[in-house]
């Protein structure tokens, strides 16, 4: 994985493999902390606690199509590598909360990458109900939510090619206006 | 900076176009997410599919993603499912064969043969 926007649509995946309906993606980009935090939570099938240890291990997968997982590992040890942090905690039929910490000005931090293209991926997939995404600076803060988008919408689905244009282009020049013009 | 009121405007806009947008029984275009995926550059062939279809005001198709579908080193995959319910599943796709997909396989209909999963030898 390249970059941040990537490791965040591979644990996203996750979430909707483990039958979420609400997937809440908090990213926090501080230079005041030193600190670029990536934190995944979704109401989904949750894990308990045997399998919670296992899946940061690469020769543990659930899937049958193959027989290694690395999206949890290669997530954990791209933040463990800057001297950060990594947690995952779970409760079977809750719903499961992963969070990533990097130190901000770490050579192998990696960079936040197309975090809009990662949104219009998540919003194509049929299995998603509700995402909400919110992106805080050490000044500001970019709100997403798909329901509010709905709610505006009514009627025109959200996954139509010409209102995700739109909303791609939405979040990515939000995202850099708070960013202070960079991305 | 854009605004979510402009979402407004947007929507009437796709009403009008909606009726022959959204017919029942379409093309399908679906593209392998897993882990494999994703490394592989599933996300940019997403999102051309996607742009070239707004650009090119294809109507009667509908794009999503799927997870691994179990042949990682040949990501990123892209199943068609053209509206008769025959499947071609291309792979190794990048972005610049993706209008090439649209063109000849959506457009024409005829199948990329070259570029399809079961003329790669293993």
């Amino acid at each position: 994985m390249d970059d941040l926007s990537l490791f965040m649509l591979d644990i996203v995946e996750n979430s909707f493999n483990a039958h979420a309906k609400t997937v809440t993606v908090t990213l926090s980009d501080s230079i005041h902390e030193n600190r670029l935090s990536l934190e995944i939570i979704d109401n989904g099938i949750g894990m308990d606690q045997t399998t919670l240890e296992k899946v940061t291990n690469p020769f543990y997968t659930t899937r049958t199509t193959r027989k290694v997982g690395l999206g949890i590992p290669f997530f954990r040890d791209s933040a463990l590598q800057t001297g950060g942090d990594f947690a995952i905690e779970s409760t079977p039929n809750v719903g499961t909360k992963i969070k990533a910490i990097y130190v901000l000005n770490h050579i192998d931090t990696p960079p936040l990458g197309d975090i809009a293209q990662t949104i219009q991926a998540i919003l194509v997939d049929p299995r998603m109900e509700r995402f909400v995404f919110d992106f805080i600076t050490d000044v500001d803060t970019f709100h997403f939510d798909t329901d509010e988008v709905r709610a505006i919408l009514g009627d025109v689905p959200l996954t139509d090619v010409g209102i995700l244009g739109y909303l791609k282009e939405y979040i990515h020049t939000s995202i850099r206006t708070i960013r202070g013009g960079a991305i | 900076m854009k605004s979510l009121e402009d979402l407004k405007k947007l929507r009437e806009k796709s009403i009008q176009s909606m009726n022959m947008r959204y017919v029942e029984n379409g093309v399908r275009v679906q593209v392998g997410m897993g882990t494999c995926g994703i490394a592989a550059g599933a996300r940019a062939v997403l999102n051309k599919f996607l742009e070239e279809i707004n650009a090119r005001e294809i109507t009667n198709i509908t794009v999503t993603q799927v997870g691994c579908m179990g042949e990682c080193a040949f990501e990123p995959i892209v199943e068609v499912v053209d509206a008769n319910g025959d499947s071609s599943i291309y792979c190794l796709v990048d972005e610049r064969k993706v209008p090439e997909i649209i063109e000849e396989h959506i457009v024409n209909g005829v199948r990329l043969d070259r570029y399809l999963l079961s003329g790669v030898k293993r």
